[in-house]
Parts: structure tokens; C-alpha cells; sequence
């Protein structure tokens, strides 16, 4: 294994990915420190979700280099496994299994991919579900959850691993407006522990108060990024203005 | 009547017997056959399912009655021996193993990406996200087409009446042409018989979907 030592948890370095003809990430370079919490704003299809998924492998890279703790994705000798035991992640519909319980959602990872016994993998289920608010949810199964408690269930699972860096894509936008509040207060407990996160959302507020670092895409490509009063006060792109402009 | 009760034993003994051993043996065929050729798709190795495709379109591309002549009479000629109840086996359980290979199939790819993907991103592998997550959840909808798949097979077991099998239908033929006055009592019995073997396998499935449900 690759080891050497570098002050960024994540960073990604000249990342191209094309889907067919369709070019989705044009050299991408971005770097996110222990810690820290990147916050990845942007329209709809300029390549948010899928710099995420070049993180921990779900989508293969054409070209550039990502590097998650010191290993190499683009590294074959680098396993699957490794990689994504680094990289919890939460998707914006959840994918919860719904024939699991809470408990066993998050449980499933701990005793497949580390191979703690039922005993250990349940304490520290329960502890995670206590953790989100849940510890009385833990014989519940998804489809007797609100939206808001189930990912929060989901973000437990993510967290299962003890990964050294949390993903979230759009955790909130598939939940009502009143109920983003319960999960998105996890996230901030998850920031105020310096867990490191890179977050893409629409939650403009969550962006400025909690990121340390944002992020605007555009077309695949990143328009501008820095600490996000800079960016959110003193946009310099007119893209960045544009978008800010209708959404904020 | 006294035909009639004299017909009745060889119809409800070696007549009902040998339509209940060729659809449950053709049924166990279908249901191993098809979770095996449909598993082994999950795992997306372009020559097995190549392999696959092809034996699921070409045989249920042919007419189950061709399959049959050709187990029963074809076979024997390229030098594999066969009795006309095994080939009816044969035919129908690898028919019904095509049928539900796809019915596997199509309950794995109904399972929404997101699920897979979840796993995936949890480090699971590829084995253990179709044992522990796709395929609990794909279960529960292949129990409803596979009894209607279970009833085509013990329909289509009267095609054994064709190659000589002596099951229900071929029972009650020969005893029609013996006596005409028999066609209705013997045609009506027949079809309790058939509605007696389908009606459990129809109360099991749905007492399986309610469990996996
Ligand atoms: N697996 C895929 N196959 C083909 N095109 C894809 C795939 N994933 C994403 N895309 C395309 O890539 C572009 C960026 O997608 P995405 O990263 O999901 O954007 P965002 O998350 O910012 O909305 C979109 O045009 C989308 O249609
Ligand atoms: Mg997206």
C-alpha cells in the first residue's frame, strides 16, 4: 500500500470522466484536508454526484488521479474494499434495505466487510442509531420510518465503517422542508466532531455556516471555490453570481 | 355408470400418479434450473450469459410440443435412449427452467440500483450484495410468476398424452374410445383432477408471498 504522507484525506488531481461523448468531469482538482467540510454547489448535471462517486470507485476514472487517505483509486493493486471502508456515503434516496431493520442496516457492513461478530457490530449499531436520535428505532424497518429518520438511519450505516471521510449527495433534497432540519443537525454534530465531509447540496444555509470550503460547479468543470463567505459574498465568476442569484 | 366406476381407477391411480410425478419433477427442474441460470446472469460474465440467452430464447422460441417429440423421438436416434415419461420430464422441466431463469431474471433487475449500489459503497462484494441484499428482496416477486409458470407445467404435462405417456388425459382417451357415453363424466373428472393438483400449489405460493412479504 501506498502510504505516504499527505496532508489532504481527498484529493483529486486532473480528474476527466466522460460518459460516451458526453464529457462530465473536465479536469477537476480539488483538495480536502482533514477536517474540513467541502461543500459542492451547482446546477442540476454539471457533475456534482458523479466527482463524489469517483471517490470510492462506484464510477472509474478516465483520466487524473484521486487519492482518499493515501491510496490510489486509480491504483489496481489498491482493492475495492479498502477504499470504500474509507468512504462512508449517503445517497439522497436513502437506499435503505428494506428488508432489514434498522439495526441490521446497520450492522450488515461491520460484520460482512470487518467481520465483527453480531455482538460487537449491534453495540456499536445501537451506539451509532443512539447517536442520530434513534436508539428506540432500532427494530424499526424503513417503510415504518419518516423520510427524515431514515436517513438518518442511513447516515448511522455510512458511518458504520468509521470512515475517514463522509460523502453526502443531497441528503435532504428528496425530504420535505420541514424535516431537512432533523438530518441536516446530524450533519452539523458530524462537522462539529471534524469528521471530514464533502457535501453536495442545496442547502445554501447549511453551505455557509457549517462548509469551511465551497465548491461551485458548473458543466463539469469547478467556476470558482474558496472559504464560502468569499464565495457567497463575493462571487467573481458571473456564473457563480448567476446561480447564487437564483437560489439564494 | 358402471363404465365410469370401472375407469375411474386407472384414472385416479396410474393416470393422476403419472401427471403429478412429471409436473413436480418438471416442476423441481424449473424452479433449480432457474435460479441457477438466473443467478449466474447476476454475475454478468458476457460468455456465461451468452450461454444463457441462448438456451432461455431457443427454448421458448420452440413449441413445447416440438421439445417434447424431439426429447422422446429425436433423442433416441442420436443414440440417447429415453422412455416416453422421463422425455416428457426432460422437455418440460427444461422448458420451464428457460421460463424461470427469466422470471429470476427479471425479479433481480426490478430490485431499483440504488439498492446495489449501497452495498457496494458499504465495501461489499459482489457475492454478498446479491446474497444478503438483491436477492432477499428479488425473492418475494418470483413467487407469483413461478406458480403461474407451476400451473402452465401442469397444463402442458397433457402434451405427454402425445408421445404416449399413459397420465390423465391419455388415461381418459383411451377409455373414450372404448365407450363415447364416457366423454363427459370421464373429460369433467379429468378437469377436477387438474383443478385438484393446482389449487394447493396456488394456496402455497400465496401463503409464501405472505411470508416473504
Ligand atoms: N452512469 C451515467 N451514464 C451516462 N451519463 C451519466 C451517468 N451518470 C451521470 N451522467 C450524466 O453526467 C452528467 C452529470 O451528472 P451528475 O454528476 O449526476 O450531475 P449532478 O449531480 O451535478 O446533477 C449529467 O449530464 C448526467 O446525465
Ligand atoms: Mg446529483
Amino acid at each position: 500500500m501506498t502510504a505516504e504522507p499527505r496532508s489532504a484525506m481527498v484529493s483529486l488531481d486532473g480528474v476527466r470522466k466522460s460518459f460516451g461523448s458526453h464529457e462530465v468531469l473536465k479536469d477537476i482538482n480539488l483538495s480536502v484536508a482533514p477536517g474540513e467540510v467541502c461543500c459542492i454547489i451547482g446546477p442540476s448535471g454539471s457533475g456534482k454526484s458523479t466527482i463524489l462517486r469517483c471517490i470510492n470507485r462506484l464510477v472509474r476514472i478516465d483520466g487524473g488521479e484521486v487519492t482518499v487517505d493515501g491510496l490510489r483509486v486509480t491504483d489496481p493493486t489498491v482493492k475495492d474494499v479498502d477504499l470504500r471502508r474509507r468512504v462512508g456515503m449517503v445517497f439522497q434516496q436513502f437506499n435503505l434495505f428494506p428488508h432489514m431493520s434498522a439495526l441490521r442496516n446497520v450492522t450488515l457492513a461491520p460484520r460482512k466487510v470487518l467481520g465483527l461478530s453480531a455482538a460487537e457490530a449491534e453495540a456499536r449499531a445501537l451506539s451509532l442509531l443512539g447517536k442520530v436520535g434513534l436508539a428506540e428505532k432500532a427494530g424499526s424497518y424503513p417503510a415504518q420510518l419518516s423520510g427524515g429518520q431514515q436517513q438518518r438511519v442511513a447516515i448511522a450505516r455510512a458511518l458504520a465503517l468509521e470512515p475517514k471521510v463522509m460523502l453526502f449527495d443531497e441528503a435532504t433534497s428528496a425530504l420535505d422542508p420541514e424535516i431537512t432540519g432533523e438530518v441536516l443537525a446530524v450533519m452539523r454534530e458530524l462537522a462539529a466532531e471534524h469528521t471530514t465531509m464533502i457535501c453536495v447540496t442545496h442547502e445554501m444555509g447549511f453551505a455557509r455556516e457549517v462548509g469551511t470550503h465551497v465548491v461551485f460547479m458548473d458543466g463539469g468543470s469547478i467556476v470558482e471555490e474558496g472559504p464560502p463567505r468569499s464565495v457567497f459574498e463575493n462571487p467573481q465568476a458571473e456564473r457563480t453570481k448567476a446561480f447564487l442569484s437564483k437560489v439564494l | 355408470m358402471n363404465a365410469y366406476l370401472h375407469a375411474l381407477p386407472a384414472l385416479l391411480g396410474r393416470g393422476l400418479l403419472a401427471t403429478v410425478t412429471i409436473s413436480v419433477a418438471s416442476m423441481l427442474i424449473a424452479l433449480v434450473g432457474g435460479f441457477g441460470i438466473g443467478l449466474l446472469r447476476a454475475l454478468r460474465n458476457p460468455l456465461v450469459d451468452a450461454a444463457a440467452i441462448a438456451y432461455v430464447e431457443i427454448l421458448r422460441g420452440i413449441p413445447l410440443l416440438v421439445l417434447m417429440f424431439f426429447v422422446c423421438f429425436g433423442l433416441p436416434q442420436l443414440g440417447i435412449g429415453i422412455d416416453a415419461a422421463p422425455a416428457a420430464i426432460v422437455a418440460l422441466g427444461l422448458w420451464g427452467a428457460a421460463n424461470g431463469a427469466e422470471i429470476v431474471r427479471g425479479a433481480l433487475v426490478s430490485i431499483p440500483r440504488g439498492q446495489s449500489e449501497a452495498g457496494v459503497a458499504l465495501g461489499l462484494g459482489r457475492i454478498a450484495v446479491l446474497r444478503s441484499i438483491v436477492l432477499p428482496q428479488a425473492l418475494r416477486r418470483t413467487v407469483a410468476p413461478f406458480m403461474s409458470l407451476f400451473t402452465a407445467i401442469v397444463e402442458s404435462s397433457s402434451l405427454a398424452a402425445l408421445i404416449g405417456v399413459k397420465e390423465i388425459l391419455e388415461t381418459v382417451r383411451v377409455d373414450i374410445e372404448n365407450d363415447a357415453t364416457l366423454w363427459t363424466p370421464l373429460l369433467l373428472t379429468a378437469l377436477a383432477l387438474y383443478f385438484a393438483i393446482n389449487f394447493p400449489v396456488s394456496l402455497a405460493s400465496q401463503r409464501l408471498e405472505r411470508k416473504l412479504g
